[in-house]
This record gives C-alpha cells, sequence and structure tokens, in this order.
C-alpha cells in the first residue's frame, strides 16, 4: 500500500504552524474553491463520496452527519471541532494542532459552509493550554487574511471561530458531555435522541467532529472525494493518523492508509518489539477498544471493518503494543483505575461498577483473590457492557472481559498464588483468612 | 390526540403517540422497576432499572426515555432482563451501607422494595465500602450520601417543583455526592423538604422525623392543611399520641402493592386513593409546621380571671360563667354590645356555629372574623367559577397574574404555575410590583409601579384607559396592548388576583371574566389569591359584618367573643386598650395569646390535629380535616364549647353532638354547599361548591369604572418600581400564632418567641 502524507504533509516544514507556510503548501484553497465553487450540498456530497469516517472514535460516516442537519431550521447552527483528546494512548490531535492548525481551522471553515453554520467551537483539552494559544494565533493569523469573521473571501459568507479549554474531564470528550461543558454547565452525557446534528448546543442543530476528521476535509475538497477514498479502503476512505505506543522500538504518530496491515506496521513502521521480545496484545483503539491477541493481529489490517470483525474498534487510531513480558491482569487494573476516575457518575452501572472492578482487581492483585474472582469480574464487565447511559461504561467494560476471555491466565495466577499461601502460611497473607471462611 | 399500537410481551396496546413507554407499559399493567423516573420531571436514564427490550435496537433501552412510535414491539419481563434489572440492583447495594434497621427509611423503602423483588439473592459485593457519615444540609434536612443511589430526584423537584436550584451534584464518578447550593454544601432554601419526600431511600430525611418512628409504629391520617388558603392535602403521621411528620408522597404512583404495603397502617378505601389537589407537594409550613399540636404551651384547661389573674377553673364553671356575663351584658346594653369574632382558621363547622350562636342566641349584627385583605367585594360580583389547582396546572394555556406573591404565600399555587409551564408550555404573564424571585418559568413579566395594580384591571377592562394606566403603571401603552390582547384573545383564561388588588379593583377582577365570556365563546376562570385557609369559609359562613375598630369597645361594645383570634397581634396593640376597656373578653385558644392573656375566660380549644370537620379554599373547594389524634389535655371542639354555652342559656344550636350533624345543617343553608356530604368528600377528596354568579346585567359597569379611574388616581405617581425581590422567607419564614410553638421552626429561623406568661394551675 502506498503511504501518502496527506494530514502529515507538512509536519516536518520549519514553522509548519504559521500561515505563510500554509499559504504556501496550498494552504486554504479548499475554501476558496468550495466558497466560489461549490454550494454547500455539493461539499457535503464530496465528503460523503471520500468515505471519510469519524477519527473521534465511532467512526461514523462524516458525510453523512453533515447532511442530517435540518436546512430548512430557523435556529442558529453550530460547528465543534472536539479536541479534547483524552483517551488514553492518544495523542495524534495534538501533533495536528501543533503542527498545522491552519489545516484544523480551514477544515471548521468547509463544515460550517456545509451546513451554514456562522459559529464555530473548538473546545480543546485544558492540559492543551499552549495549544489553545496557537489555535488563537492562527485563527487571528486567518482573520487578517479574511478567511474567519464577516463575509469571507467576499462570498457573503461568514463564520467566526472560538476557542474552549476543557477543566480535565474525559467524559468532555463526549459529544453530548462536551455542549452541556460548553454552555457551562457539568458534563453530564445527555440522553440520544434526539442527537446533536438535530438538538445540540444550546438546542440548536450542530455538527460535531474530532480534529483530525476536520482536517482531512480541505484535501478532500481540493482533491476530490473520489481520490481520498480511493487511498483507503472502500467503507474507510483515507488515510489516518495512528498514535503507537507501548513496547515498540519506535513510539510515535504515523500516518498510515486504511487498510494498512497492523503487523507490518509494529515491525516496519515501528521498528518491531523493543529488545527483540515477543508481541503479546495490541490494544487498537484508544484503551477503549478490545484487547488483540498477538495471533489476531495477524489477520489485522488498520481499518473499521477488520477490527469489527474482530469485535474490537479502531476508535481514535491509538495503537497500544505489549511484549510478552506485560501482565495483562495490570493493564486491566490501571485501565479501570483510569475508567473509575473519569465516570463521569450520572449512571449506576458505570459509576458502580468500575468502583467495584477496581476494588476487585486491587484485592486481587493484593494476592488475596478467591476462586470465583476471575468469573465475578468478568460478570460485572458484562452486566455493565450494554446497560450504561453513555459509550464510556461500555469502553470500561470492554476493558476488562475480552481480557479475561483471551488472556484468562495472566488473572488466575493471582488466585492461585493466593490459595497457595493460604495452605502454606495463612496467617501470613492479610485477608486470606476470609478464604477459609468462604 | 394522534395514537399509536405497540406490542408489550405480545399484547397489543394503544397509547397516544410520544408517550413514555414506561408508563404506557405501566397502564397496559406491566410495571417497569424504576428509580429515576418520576412522573413530569426530566427523564434523566441514570438508573438503567427499567432496561427493557425493543425489537430492532441493538441493546436494552431505557423505559423511561423511550417514546412509542407506532408498530414498536416491547418485551419487559425475559431472562436477559431479569438479569439486567439483577445487575442494576448488585450494583446499587454494592457500596450502600443496607443499614435498614436504623435507616429512617426502613419499611418503606423505594430500594428496599426493588432489592425484594428485583434483587439476587446474595451481594456479591465483598470489598470494603467507602463510608460517608450523614450530616445536616440546613436546619431542616439531613444527607447520607451513601444511602444516596443518584438517582437526581431531589435535585429535579427542588428546580421544577419549586424553582430553587438549591440542590446539585459535587464530585464525579463514585465520589458524586448531592450539595446544597452555599459553598461549604449546605442549603439556602425555602426548606419545602419536597426533596426529602421524592427521596426514594433514606438519604435525605427531615430533622423532626429522624429516628422518632418507623413506618410500622404510625397511624397515618389524611387531613388538610392549616396554613395557606391553597388547601393541600396531607398525611398525618401518628406516632403515641404525638404529629411525627407530615408527607404528601403519591406511593400508587409506583407501584400499587408497595403503596398498600407501606400504607398498611390505614388502608381505608378513601384516604388511600391519591386525588389531591396538591399531588405531592407541601410547603415549609405545611410539612413542618405541625408539631404546634404537641407543643407543652398548649392550654389544657379553661382559664378564668379571678381577682385579676387568669387560674385554672373547671370547664362547668367557665361556661357557667360565661353564659351569665353575656346575658347580664345582653341584658343591660342590649344585643349590640356584643360582638362575635372568628379566625379564618377555624373550621367551617366552628365558625357556622359561631354565626348561628352569634345571630339567634345573641342575636347581635357584630358577627365577622379577622381579615387582612377585604375580599367581601369580589365575592359578591363573582361572574365565572373559580380555578381549582388541578385545572390551573392542566387546563389553562393562558394564566395572567396580577399582584401577590405566591411561592410566599401561597406556595401550591406557585407549584400549579410551574407545572402550567412545564407540563403543557402554557403562556404565564405577571404583573407584579416587584420581580418574584421563583417564578422565573414566566413567559412574561410586567414590572408596574407598586400600589398601581388597579391601572392594569382598568386597561383591561376599557380599552379608552390605556393611557391613563400607562401613566400610572409605568407600562408602556404597547405592554398594555399586549396584555390585553393576551387577556381577550384566550380561549382558556386564567386570572389570578393577589392581595394587592382592592377595593373596586377587586370588583374589577371579579367582573371581568363575565365580561370576557359574554365576548364569545371561551373559558375563564378566576382565583383569588386569599391568606388563610378558611378564609372563604369564614366568608361563607357569614362572619362578614364590617370589622370593629377598637374605639368602639368600651362606649359601644362590652363584650368581645372571640374564637381563635389574636386581635393584638393581628390588628396591632390599640387592641391591648380596647381590650381593656370590655367588660367581657372570652377567647377561645390553643396557646395563651397577647390577646387570649387580656381575657376574663379562656378556653382550650382543639386543634385541626384533634377534630373533624371541613375547610374551605381559595377555589371553593371543600375538604375534610379529620381526628388524627387522641386527647392529650381537657379541651373540645369551639362549636361544642359554643353548644354547650348555648344550651346554658336556654338555646339549642342544634349541633347535635358531632361536626357531620353541623356539616349537614350547613349543606342545607349556605348557597354553594347543597349536596355535600362527609361521606362524599372521604369518597372524592375536594368538592367545589357552586358558588352564585352575578350576572353581567345586573353589575352598573359605568359606575365600576369611574370608581375604578378615582381608585386610579389616587395612586401615588411618584412611586418606583421595586428592583429587588422580596426577600426568600418573607412570608413562608415569618412566625405566626401556630408556627412559634414548632420548636423546628423557631430553631431554625432563630424566632425570639415571647416567653408565655405564667399561669397559676
Ligand atoms: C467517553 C468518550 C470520550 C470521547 N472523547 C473524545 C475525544 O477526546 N475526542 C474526540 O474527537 N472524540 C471523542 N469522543 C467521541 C465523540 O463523542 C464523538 O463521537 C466525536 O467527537 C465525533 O467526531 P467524529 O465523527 O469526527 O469522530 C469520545 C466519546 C466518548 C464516549
Ligand atoms: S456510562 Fe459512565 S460516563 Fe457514561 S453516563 Fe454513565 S456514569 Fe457517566
Ligand atoms: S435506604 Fe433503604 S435500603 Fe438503604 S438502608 Fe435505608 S431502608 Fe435500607
Ligand atoms: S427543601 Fe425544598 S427548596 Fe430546599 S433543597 Fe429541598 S426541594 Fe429545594
Ligand atoms: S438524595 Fe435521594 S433523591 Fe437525591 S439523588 Fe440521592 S437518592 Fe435520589
Ligand atoms: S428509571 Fe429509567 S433509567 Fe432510571
Amino acid at each position: 500500500m502506498e503511504k501518502v502524507r496527506v494530514l502529515s504533509a507538512r509536519f516536518d516544514l520549519p514553522d509548519s504552524h504559521t500561515i505563510e507556510v500554509y499559504l504556501r503548501t496550498g494552504g486554504y484553497q479548499a475554501l476558496r474553491k468550495a466558497l466560489a465553487e461549490m454550494t454547500p450540498e455539493a461539499v457535503i456530497e464530496e465528503v460523503k463520496r471520500s468515505a471519510l469516517r469519524g477519527r473521534g472514535g465511532a467512526g461514523f460516516s462524516t458525510g453523512m452527519k453533515w447532511s442530517f442537519v435540518p436546512k430548512d431550521s430557523s435556529k442558529p447552527k453550530y460547528v465543534i471541532a472536539n479536541a479534547d483528546e483524552s483517551e488514553p494512548g492518544t495523542c495524534k490531535d495534538r501533533v495536528l494542532m501543533e503542527k498545522d492548525p491552519h489545516a484544523v481551522i480551514e477544515g471548521i471553515l468547509l463544515a460550517a459552509y456545509a451546513v451554514q453554520a456562522h459559529l464555530a467551537f473548538i473546545y480543546i483539552r485544558g492540559e492543551y493550554w499552549y495549544l489553545k494559544e496557537r489555535l488563537e494565533y492562527a485563527i487571528e493569523e486567518a482573520r487578517a487574511h479574511g478567511f474567519v469573521g464577516a463575509n469571507i473571501l467576499g462570498s457573503g459568507f461568514s463564520c467566526d471561530i472560538i476557542v474552549h479549554p476543557g477543566a480535565g474531564a474525559y467524559i468532555c470528550g463526549e459529544e453530548t458531555a462536551l455542549m452541556e461543558s460548553l454552555e457551562g454547565k457539568r458534563g453530564y452525557p445527555r440522553i440520544k435522541p434526539p442527537f446533536p446534528a438535530v438538538v445540540g448546543l444550546y438546542g440548536c442543530p450542530t455538527v460535531i467532529n474530532n480534529v483530525e476528521t476536520l482536517a482531512s476535509v480541505p484535501p478532500i475538497i481540493l482533491n476530490g472525494g473520489d481520490w481520498f477514498r480511493r487511498l483507503g479502503t472502500e467503507k474507510s476512505g483515507g488515510t489516518r493518523l495512528f498514535a503507537v505506543s507501548g513496547h515498540v522500538a519506535r513510539p510515535g504518530v504515523y500516518e498510515l492508509p486504511m487498510g494498512y496491515s497492523m503487523k507490518r506496521m509494529i515491525e516496519e513502521d515501528c521498528g518491531g518489539i523493543r529488545g527483540g521480545k515477543r508481541l503479546k496484545a495490541v490494544i487498537p483503539g484508544g484503551s477503549s477498544a478490545p484487547i488483540l491477541t498477538a495471533e489476531e493481529v495477524e489477520q489485522c489490517t488498520l481499518d473499521f471493518e477488520s477490527l469489527l470483525a474482530l469485535k474490537s474498534m479502531l476508535g481514535s487510531g491509538a495503537i497500544i503494543v505489549m511484549d510478552e513480558d506485560t501482565d495483562i491482569a495490570q493493564v486491566v487494573y490501571r485501565i479501570t483505575k483510569f475508567y473509575e476516575h473519569e465516570s463521569c457518575g450520572w449512571c449506576v452501572p458505570c459509576r458502580e461498577g468500575t468502583r467495584w472492578m477496581r476494588k476487585l482487581l486491587e484485592r486481587l492483585l493484593r494476592g488475596e483473590g478467591r476462586p470465583k474472582d476471575v468469573d465475578l469480574l468478568y460478570e460485572l464487565a458484562r452486566n455493565i457492557f450494554g446497560t450504561t447511559h453513555c459509550p464510556l461504561g461500555d469502553a470500561a467494560a470492554w476493558a476488562v472481559y475480552p481480557a479475561i476471555e483471551k488472556f484468562r491466565a495472566d488473572f488466575e495466577k493471582y488466585v492461585r498464588a493466593a490459595a497457595v499461601s493460604v495452605s502454606a502460611e495463612p496467617s501470613d497473607v492479610p485477608g486470606a483468612r476470609r478464604l477459609l471462611v468462604v | 390526540m394522534e395514537t399509536v399500537k405497540v406490542i408489550i410481551n405480545g399484547k397489543e396496546v394503544e397509547a397516544p403517540k410520544g408517550k413514555l413507554l414506561l408508563e404506557v407499559c405501566f397502564d397496559a399493567g406491566f410495571p417497569i422497576p424504576n428509580f429515576c423516573y418520576y412522573k413530569d420531571l426530566p427523564p434523566q436514564a441514570a438508573c438503567r432499572m427499567c432496561l427493557v427490550r425493543i425489537e430492532k435496537m441493538g441493546r436494552l433501552q431505557t423505559a423511561c426515555t423511550m417514546r412509542v412510535s407506532e408498530g414498536m414491539v416491547v418485551t419487559t419481563e425475559s431472562e436477559e432482563i431479569r438479569r439486567a434489572r439483577m445487575a442494576m440492583v448488585d450494583f446499587i447495594l454494592a457500596n450502600h451501607p443496607l443499614d435498614c434497621p436504623v435507616c429512617d427509611k426502613g419499611g418503606e423503602c423505594e430500594l428496599q422494595w426493588m432489592a425484594m423483588n428485583y434483587g439476587d439473592l446474595l451481594a456479591r459485593f465483598d470489598e470494603q465500602k467507602d463510608a460517608t457519615g450523614e450530616y445536616p444540609l440546613s436546619p431542616f434536612i439531613w444527607l447520607d450520601p451513601q444511602r444516596c443511589i443518584l438517582c437526581y430526584r431531589c435535585i429535579r423537584v427542588c428546580d421544577e417543583w419549586v424553582e430553587n436550584h438549591a440542590l446539585g451534584v459535587r464530585g464525579r464518578g463514585a465520589h458524586s455526592v448531592i450539595v446544597g447550593n452555599r459553598p461549604d454544601g449546605t442549603l439556602a432554601c425555602e426548606h419545602c423538604g419536597n426533596c426529602v419526600e421524592v427521596c426514594p431511600v433514606g438519604a435525605l430525611t427531615s430533622t423532626n422525623f429522624r429516628f422518632r418512628a418507623r413506618p410500622w409504629d404510625i397511624r397515618d391520617t389524611v387531613t388538610t392543611c392549616t396554613y395557606c388558603s391553597d388547601g393541600c392535602q396531607l398525611r398525618l403521621s401518628v406516632r403515641d399520641g404525638r404529629v411525627v411528620r407530615a408527607w404528601a408522597k403519591d406511593l400508587t404512583k409506583m407501584d400499587a402493592e408497595f403503596a398498600n404495603k407501606v400504607l398498611f397502617s390505614f388502608r381505608t378505601a378513601p384516604e388511600t386513593r391519591h386525588n389531591w389537589i396538591n399531588e405531592e407537594f407541601l410547603c415549609l409550613k405545611g410539612r413542618y409546621g405541625n408539631e404546634f399540636v404537641n407543643s407543652p404551651d398548649r392550654l389544657r384547661v379553661p382559664l378564668l380571671r379571678r381577682n385579676g389573674r387568669l387560674e385554672p377553673a373547671t370547664w362547668e364553671e367557665a361556661l357557667k360563667y360565661v353564659a351569665q356575663r353575656i346575658l347580664e351584658i345582653k341584658r343591660t346594653y342590649g344585643p349590640e354590645s356584643i360582638a362575635c369574632i372568628g379566625s379564618p382558621r377555624l373550621t367551617n363547622e366552628d365558625l357556622y356555629v359561631l354565626a348561628k350562636f352569634g345571630r339567634q342566641v345573641l342575636e347581635t349584627p357584630h358577627v365577622t372574623h379577622a381579615m387582612d385583605v377585604d375580599w367581601r367585594p369580589f365575592f359578591k360580583r363573582l361572574t365565572v367559577p373559580l380555578l381549582t389547582q388541578p385545572e390551573l396546572r392542566e387546563q389553562m394555556p393562558t394564566i395572567l397574574l396580577i399582584g401577590g406573591n405566591p411561592p410566599e404565600y401561597n406556595p401550591l399555587t406557585a407549584y400549579s404555575l410551574r407545572a402550567a409551564v412545564h407540563r403543557h408550555g402554557a403562556r404565564l404573564y405577571i404583573v407584579s410590583a416587584r420581580p418574584i424571585g421563583r417564578l422565573q418559568v414566566a413567559t412574561r413579566f410586567f414590572h408596574i409601579r407598586p400600589g398601581s395594580e388597579p391601572a392594569v384591571w382598568l386597561a383591561l377592562l376599557d380599552e379608552g384607559e390605556v393611557e391613563r394606566a400607562a401613566e400610572a403603571t409605568l407600562l408602556t401603552r404597547e405592554e398594555l396592548y399586549e396584555l390585553r390582547r393576551f387577556v381577550w384573545e384566550a380561549d382558556r383564561l386564567a386570572l389570578l388576583v393577589g392581595r394587592e388588588v382592592t377595593g373596586p379593583a377587586l370588583e374589577a377582577a371579579a367582573v371581568l371574566g363575565g365580561m370576557l365570556q359574554a365576548k364569545g365563546e371561551r373559558i375563564v376562570r378566576v382565583l383569588p389569591l386569599l391568606r388563610f385557609n378558611n378564609s372563604l369559609g369564614a366568608l361563607d359562613m357569614g362572619l362578614v359584618a364590617e370589622m370593629l375598630v377598637p374605639e368602639q369597645v368600651g362606649p359601644q361594645i362590652k363584650a368581645l367573643y372571640l374564637m381563635g383570634c389574636d386581635l393584638v397581634r393581628f390588628y396591632g396593640d390599640a387592641w391591648r386598650q380596647a381590650l381593656a376597656r370590655a367588660e367581657l373578653v372570652v377567647a377561645h385558644e390553643l396557646f395563651l395569646t397577647r390577646t387570649a392573656e387580656l381575657a376574663h375566660v379562656v378556653l382550650p380549644a382543639m386543634s385541626f390535629a384533634e377534630l373533624d370537620g371541613t375547610f374551605t379554599n381559595n377555589a371553593g373547594q371543600v375538604q375534610r380535616i379529620r381526628r388524627a389524634l387522641g386527647v392529650a389535655g381537657d379541651w373540645r371542639p369551639d362549636w361544642m364549647i359554643i353548644d354547650q354555652i348555648a344550651a346554658k342559656m336556654g338555646a339549642d344550636l342544634g349541633c347535635r353532638h358531632s361536626a357531620a350533624n353541623i356539616f349537614r345543617e350547613i349543606a342545607e343553608t349556605i348557597p354553594g354547599y347543597q349536596g355535600i356530604t362527609y361521606a362524599r368528600l372521604n369518597e372524592e377528596g375536594a368538592i367545589q361548591t357552586e358558588r352564585p354568579l352575578m350576572p353581567l346585567e345586573v353589575i352598573d359597569r359605568a359606575r365600576l369604572l369611574e370608581r375604578l379611574r378615582a381608585q386610579v388616581e389616587a395612586i401615588d405617581h411618584t412611586a418606583e418600581r421595586l428592583q429587588e425581590p422580596a426577600p426568600l422567607g418573607i412570608g413562608l419564614f415569618e412566625p405566626g400564632t401556630l408556627t412559634e410553638h414548632v420548636p423546628l421552626l423557631r430553631q431554625a429561623f432563630g424566632w425570639d418567641v415571647r416567653e408565655s406568661v405564667e399561669v397559676s394551675r
């Protein structure tokens, strides 16, 4: 597969974040083209044709999402760039905003034109304060060049962009919680339906897309949807930024075409497993995706369909690679702690379930596990899955039960260790006596 | 209404399109367990107890948020759903303290009920629980966060029912805790306790009820609140002869079986039915203001003034003394020298007997009651029926409130106004001289000059007067035209009249409805915001003579027969001297009030909790009060005291020893009360009296306009609008004769209550 650089094309240029470099490298040509030659509908059609799918997690067709915005609504419409990037392992939006902020801005403007929104927000992770400054600077540059503000390029179309920082909650990356937060409320996910495209920010039709999704739009408009689609697979168009972390020789953000082999990525692009170790497992889509075994990685390609077939997901495109020495129970414990910490607390199964799983895992890892614990943990995760208010709960469950299915031994060994120490020296093991009672 | 067909567990059901699936299932006989669902409150999807399977949908769905649509196929009972429910109970109980044996909610707890019905036999949680202590959020309310299941009912009730927005959540995930609106997490609010009531578990509890009784120790009696004229129904819980709480939760709404289990102690048919005019709402006074009946300060025996001091006496002595003195005075000075003044807090039965006593036995014209505002002109000219609370909530798309401060003085009306807006988007226009803090749901607010309410009525009655009204009210002409359109173009209009509306304006308020209805097919109802629980009953029972001025006592009036009315407190200190000038002052009282202190005879009466009787609320609805307490003092009903005095004077008032008999006579003689009986009241709850309406033709409207114009001319045209809303609690937190004997209120508000005068025993 051909490795073109679409999103990362400017990453290596000096001062790539400035509007001069951006303009010199074809920047704002797509916006110029859309405003001069294309109707909003035509923009949406082009994006549909590109098979661009959301890079934020769910992988929904971007063109479809835009087309759901009612055209006859008398309410104002909004565009939001989701730059909350808080999924563990995910760090691609950061590079984009750092190296190529104008691509994000141009994408936002194209989306705004497509749905006829006149105000857009970038909701940015609070810790990215330095990027907030960079984006605001870029917006002012763009405004000075007539790309942002009233009557853009004399087209009659106006749009402004506001950057708003989050306050350190993962849940505020979930689109409706994000809108609550943007409205100044506590970031609880809303009940869906209605979906944001119809009832979003301040009750108005709203398009919300990931930063990377939006940054993919200018090249689509410039080179055509078909061109973009052909870079990837039929159903997952284009290229995508993969944030690879863990036990590879060269972790980092890589732009690769959709449909690229995961194995090849690990071995060629990332230089293989560190220290010549064997691969044990991969979590393919940020912490929220079910874990893959080394065998599954063999057949896996980097596109939505392939991962779906493996009952996992491509999610935010964060690939966490683990070598043979990794203790999956420890991994699961760490991720569970994350979800417990980040659960917004709205709904029962996620709020109580994540706490329960964390406590159980803690006890297990302390060596106080009991034979039924692994089954109980498995069942807790199953009971969370599919019953929660928002996908965070599902993600918390996905981090656990597939791991037990695939790496049960890693969990069982703690139970065995406890059982052994009980029979040997009951009084040495804290809590072991309880085992005798059971 | 468009209906759709849905299939629930194989049964075809027709339902209004867009209705919540949970409600449709409930109606179809398939109750779905729930915690965070609450009727008429915004859906939450938080507890996940209500998960059901809907065909063609990937995952289980929450029935409390799903709206029914044509062809929906739903399963509410299956292995999968059973397991999901069990899992939710498991999760909720995981960190729950499970201290049911010492929890106030034990026995009427929704979580216990759900756990018994839908939970697993064994809890599987075997980790350390995160324990939290309990602590007060306010002088009235305690929170035990560990028992809280985060159903957010309390928050929503505070937002929607009472608009205090005083509750929220602090912390995230499993550390989420309900908090109050002060920086330290405590509450600055109106202390209505509705949040406590809707709490499904023992997380929120009331200070007065904590650790005082278990549900099975309690006997509940449904009765009517003794404070404002809205007339809420409530259950008084009594344990060992003491009132321990008042509550209004509709348990049948959740599950009939649950309701029966909890209410087993009083499973008499009419009282378990919950078709109350207040639904489940109560205010601070209705909920926390009842324990004056337990007060040690209650008068327990008759007191007779001997050698200048009030001393205990027997009933026989006291009654004989009163009868004798009255006869002497009547003989010496004539019947017109005696005045009977009742209280608008007493029952219709008491007031009726007092009026009859005054007219037939004493033969005096001075039979009246303590009124704060003179509503007589209004009821005399009433042209349309009065508006009930359920009508206000459900049937009135256009509502105009002029004057008044319902959140403080008529809290149920405020609740109903909010409900009308939330439930069916009623348009609410408010005309007031002060912003009303807790009615922000209003569509429009018209801010007028203080005292200029009459000008608004003038403009509403007569388009030609808009100019004059604009000058008086400080509203623009456009605003007044908008108000006129609002009123004259409405199909169904509710007019709410506050107590700032007086004199000719009050007559205008009574007449406008008739004028509107004469103009075309439409429905107009009017609600006068009277003050006391039986203000209207007192008028109906005929205590309508002009109120005395203190100067009349002495030269003209020699004897005062006072029933439950503290003239000194109500009308001011001028009455102290007046009482001293009287030759005889008889006072029926619960407490030794400022007035009773100066009486010659004080007769200990029964409180509303010890009596049978009726009140008539501001919508003209008659409702029962029921005896909830046994006898703890040597006290008697007011009517009985009078009946016995009359007997000693050789007259028979025909009470025939029971309130029911008196009410039978009321129904026969008082216009509008025909056909109402205790039996019907038990059955139906509230029955609206059919008030005689005045035909429009009889009213001299030209003359009325003239008088109204004069009233408008007299408005102080220099007064400025009041920018600040009335302070929170201006009405609710004010000490009154009854509330100041409620220990909880006294402590909470730091009332410096007058020490009661020493009485020798
Ligand atoms: C718990 C949670 C956290 C999320 N965090 C992010 C995030 O940080 N950035 C993001 O783009 N999308 C995030 N999403 C996905 C968004 O809800 C939403 O699907 C996305 O912004 C849509 O954009 P896309 O269609 O371009 O992917 C999150 C979703 C969930 C459930
Ligand atoms: S699943 Fe978790 S994060 Fe989502 S609403 Fe429920 S508690 Fe909040
Ligand atoms: S809230 Fe209910 S379940 Fe919890 S301790 Fe109290 S009675 Fe028991
Ligand atoms: S007592 Fe009433 S006003 Fe106060 S928090 Fe509870 S519901 Fe709100
Ligand atoms: S305190 Fe009670 S009503 Fe409020 S959220 Fe907790 S359980 Fe629900
Ligand atoms: S009742 Fe439906 S989620 Fe709570």
